[in-house]
């Protein structure tokens, strides 16, 4: 699939009445249940939800790697018909292929849409050493730690410049430390770019953190219970955050609604 | 290099050579001591001896085997790897193909040889069929779950970038399965010289089976156990030059680059 330039689009996205429904062994399952959201140009959507709610492939609905039983999904006004669209994607494993050196992966993404190489590997080289990573550019991913290996997958779903960019609880397997460092390191590479991001996760200080706006999804079938706006200024400091009761107040409502939700099952 | 790398390889060829040298210097004792008949056990002298006196011959036949465990190898490769991924892609072809490969590897060989000896002739042909269907199975079958294993994350992630079907495979399956690929390799090369010698041995006027058989009818000691070693080394050379290739092709891998760990330790 051809995708355009980077500089088309502006990573709206818009999610109408979607529901997925699939057949296991014992029954049909269903993993979501009309599911209505939009995410405007430059806006930063958290996610959040429990484990197994669905947030996982509500974005690989929206990254086209599945298709809705029912509704519709429209990335920049253009329904999504399959994968390959101008977005980069940050899974909860790094998934770095082992064979390849750190720019290797990065560029993968340029490799694998068809670009020049060589038109990007400035670029590749300018976003390792935007995460941290100089010096590390030739390095094999198992000489590097779990959150340096997070870091190339950043780099290398943003390489391309996509307008969007959609995040699977990509500081997941991190430890504290290191995911709150994360968390900083985003926002500011954010900052500098403004793209459009989803940030599927499921710790609600995190999507406070991070997000312009929290959605909350139920236990599977997953729905959407609740749409939070969170209106802290930017750029946002983990020490100036945490201990407010605006911060206190967001995430009881938030876990108000979860704590709600799986108290029906 | 560091010294101590560099010690550790060094460590790495004089240790089996000297293990080696150990076991020559015991056995020529050994054969010295308790007088031991030549058409039993002969001495590393009476082999050296041999070996020189005959090396014209002995080289012929080597060579002789050597092409057939070349040339089955290769075919088992040329055709076990494609089909091996033709396998993975899809179900039905699995489903047909699997069982054929199955039995290429249950079929004994040493039965099937004198047949083959009747559709193919006395020539090179039946031990190169031979060899091939011995190394057949083992590359299938660790390529097929090299091309496999793939996590299923993995695939999403360079499908989401748009990737079809045939970079799928190129730039995710192939690498991957890359490991695999050579201990399969290194497993069917080892297999290949049996099944050169057991082609050799059912109808053969040439190679280092045919020599083996009738050295070993005429009770000639040293020329058996020349050959035999012959033999030996070719699979041990040939395994090595496996695993050299293997080092330079994926030097990423854990098997290969070894553990982190090991290099603290002298």
């Amino acid at each position: 699939m051809i995708v355009p330039h980077a500089a088309d689009g502006v990573g709206t996205i818009s999610v109408a009445d979607v529901s997925l429904v699939y057949p296991s062994r014992r029954a049909t399952v269903q993993a979501l249940q009309g599911i209505s959201l939009k995410a405007g140009q430059g806006e930063f959507v958290s996610v959040v939800g429990p484990s197994g709610c669905g947030k996982s492939t509500l974005l690989k609905i929206i990254a086209g790697l599945l298709m809705p039983t029912t509704g519709s999904v429209m990335v920049d006004g253009a329904p999504v018909r399959g994968p390959g669209g101008n977005v980069g994607i940050v899974f909860q494993s790094p998934l770095l292929m082992a064979w390849r050196t750190v720019l290797q992966n990065v560029l993968l993404q340029v490799e694998i849409r068809g670009l020049r190489v060589s038109d990007y590997r400035e670029r590749a080289l300018q976003l390792l050493d935007l995460v941290g990573l100089k010096g590390f550019e030739h390095s094999y991913p198992h000489e590097l730690s779990g959150g340096m290996q997070q870091r190339v997958g950043l780099c290398r779903a943003l390489i391309h410049d996509p307008p969007l960019l959609m995040m699977d609880e990509p500081f997941g397997a991190l430890d504290a430390m290191t995911r709150e460092q994360m968390n900083v390191e985003l926002q500011r590479v954010w900052l500098q770019s403004r793209k459009t991001v989803l940030f599927i996760t499921h710790s609600i200080s995190e999507a406070i953190f991070l997000g312009d706006r929290v959605v909350v999804m139920s236990p599977r079938p997953g729905r959407l219970l609740a749409d939070i706006a969170v209106d802290f200024e930017r750029p946002r400091a983990l020490d100036g955050l945490i201990g407010t009761s605006r911060f206190a107040e967001l995430s009881r409502q938030i876990r108000g609604h979860l704590n709600a939700a799986s108290a029906v099952e | 290099m560091r010294d101590s790398a560099v010690a550790r390889r060094i460590a790495a060829i004089l240790m089996p050579l000297a293990f080696i040298a150990a076991v020559v210097i015991l056995w020529s004792l050994a054969s010295r001591i308790f007088k031991i008949p030549s058409y039993l056990l002969p001495s590393p002298e009476e082999i050296a001896q041999r070996i020189a006196k005959d090396w014209r011959s002995l080289v012929q036949e080597t060579g002789y085997t050597l092409l057939s465990v070349l040339l089955g190898f290769a075919m088992s490769v040329v055709i076990g790897v494609p089909l091996a991924l033709m396998i993975v892609l899809n179900r039905t072809l699995e489903r047909i193909l699997m069982p054929v490969v199955v039995m290429s590897q249950t079929v004994p060989k040493v039965a099937i040889a004198p047949i083959l000896i009747i559709w193919l002739g006395f020539g090179l042909l039946p031990k190169i069929a031979i060899t091939f269907l011995i190394t057949f199975f083992p590359i299938v079958v660790s390529t097929a779950v090299g091309l496999k294993s793939v996590e299923l994350d993995m695939l999403d992630l360079v499908r989401s970038m748009g990737a079809g079907r045939l970079k799928l495979v190129l730039r995710v399956r192939m690498p991957h399965a890359l490991p695999n690929i050579f201990a399969g390799l290194k497993i069917a090369i080892c297999l290949a010289v049996v099944g050169a010698i057991v082609g050799e041995f059912v109808g053969s006027d040439n190679g280092l089976g045919y020599l083996l058989l009738t050295s070993a009818g005429s009770l000639d000691g040293p020329l058996t156990w020349a050959a035999l070693i012959i033999l030996v080394a070719m699979g041990v050379v040939l395994f090595s030059i496996v695993g050299f290739i293997e080092r330079l092709v994926i030097p990423w891998h854990v098997s290969v680059r070894g553990s982190e760990i090991a290099t603290f330790q002298h």
